[in-house]
């Protein structure tokens, strides 16, 4: 949904974002956020404590609630995807999303059926 | 006394801590498998894992296979259930078909397993956001043992679900116009995601319930540009969604 959004919001960002971390140039507060959600996940309450206070200074305690309950959904969603072995979808989404997926490396991350 | 984040010294809406107690009172009774005790027992096994040694040296280890032993932390759950809650928690993107089938043949049925997700995923979820935020976890609910919804399990399956090509679980077919689920999704107008856990259709109710408060309603989800009146533009929040995706190497 990222490159959807910044396409409305007629903003340019490298997708590679996602996976590597680092620039989302024309996102405000871009690093902030980012490493906001990265310390979320390492689930270090000290780091955490550090990227909350940073994205606070640049961003005000709204914008850091609404990244923290962002951040924190999408812990719940990856594990529901994770444990049930859901697809994608069908031929259709696979083939709607098979070049952003190579381009990411995306499918690094595909279960196996086994 | 019902959740609430006013300890938090700024403000928090309101809709994170009434969706935190819905859920917390969904702990408080019986669900489709779990009675409410076992159900509070599977939320304490959430945040023992956070803490286990055999989970750790699984997560060091090249195959989590690899390390056989006991999952620490106190329970009165069988040792079957600690196992599907401690590798949901902390290894969820090495689990496999055979591991979740493993589970299966040491008698867990279908619908006990998508309780078991379900209840993991809203405690990760309603825990990484107190850590996020920086104030204490909330306490877990009470159950009171003589109450008859606490204790009586509905056994319910929908008729409708099946195993298809598009999960390793059962799930309510994406058409489910005129059958009870009708609520879960507009019919033929979902994801997989959504539908992963309709084995047992109140699992997908509290997803739903919870990442409105967290995220956006479901029917908003799709639609680019929508903030909802969020503090976050819509770009701030899948930059942070992606983000957390990928770092959880999840491949949907």
């Amino acid at each position: 949904m990222l490159r959807e959004s910044v396409e409305n919001h007629e903003q340019k960002v490298d997708l590679n974002v996602l996976i590597n971390g680092g620039d989302a140039g024309e996102i405000d507060h871009h690093k902030a956020l980012i490493a906001f959600a990265e310390e979320i996940v390492t689930g270090d309450t000290q780091s955490i404590a550090k990227a909350r206070e940073n994205l606070i200074r640049a961003a005000g305690t709204d914008v850091m609630v609404d990244a923290a309950g962002v951040a924190s959904n999408f812990q719940r969603m990856v594990r529901i995807a994770d444990s049930t072995g859901i697809e994608l979808g069908d031929d259709a989404v696979i083939a709607e999303t098979a070049e952003l997926r190579d381009s990411l490396g995306i499918d690094q991350f595909k279960k196996l059926n086994y | 006394m019902p959740i609430s984040y006013t300890d938090a010294g700024f403000p928090v809406r309101t809709e994170f801590a009434e969706s935190h107690e819905r859920f917390w009172q969904r702990l408080q009774h019986a669900g489709n498998w779990f009675t409410a005790e076992q159900r509070v027992a599977i939320a304490e096994a959430v945040r023992h894992a956070e803490h286990c040694v055999l989970c750790d040296a699984r997560k060091q280890a090249l195959s989590p296979k690899a390390v056989e032993g006991k999952h620490s932390g106190d329970s009165t759950l069988p040792d079957v259930v600690i196992e599907a809650v401690h590798t949901i928690v902390r290894d969820a993107s090495r689990i496999t078909k055979s591991w979740y089938e493993g589970l299966l043949t040491k008698g867990m049925t279908e619908g006990q397993y998508i309780e078991i997700v379900g209840t993991v995923v809203a405690m990760v979820s309603i825990d990484s956001f107190a850590d996020a935020i920086g104030v204490t976890r909330r306490t877990l609910p009470e159950v009171d043992p003589t109450d008859v919804a606490a204790t009586t399990v509905s056994g319910y399956l929908p008729d409708t679900a099946c195993v298809t090509n598009q999960a390793w679980v059962p799930m309510v077919p994406e058409i489910n116009e005129g059958t009870p689920e009708a609520d879960l999704w507009p019919s033929g107008k979902t994801g997989n995601v959504v539908r992963a856990m309709s084995l047992v259709p109140d699992e997908v109710r509290t997803l739903k319930e919870l990442s409105a408060a967290h995220y956006l309603p479901m029917a908003l989800v799709r639609q680019p540009g929508v903030d909802a009146g969020r503090a976050l533009h819509r770009s701030q929040m899948e930059l942070v969604a992606g983000r957390v995706s990928a770092l959880n190497a999840c491949y949907y």
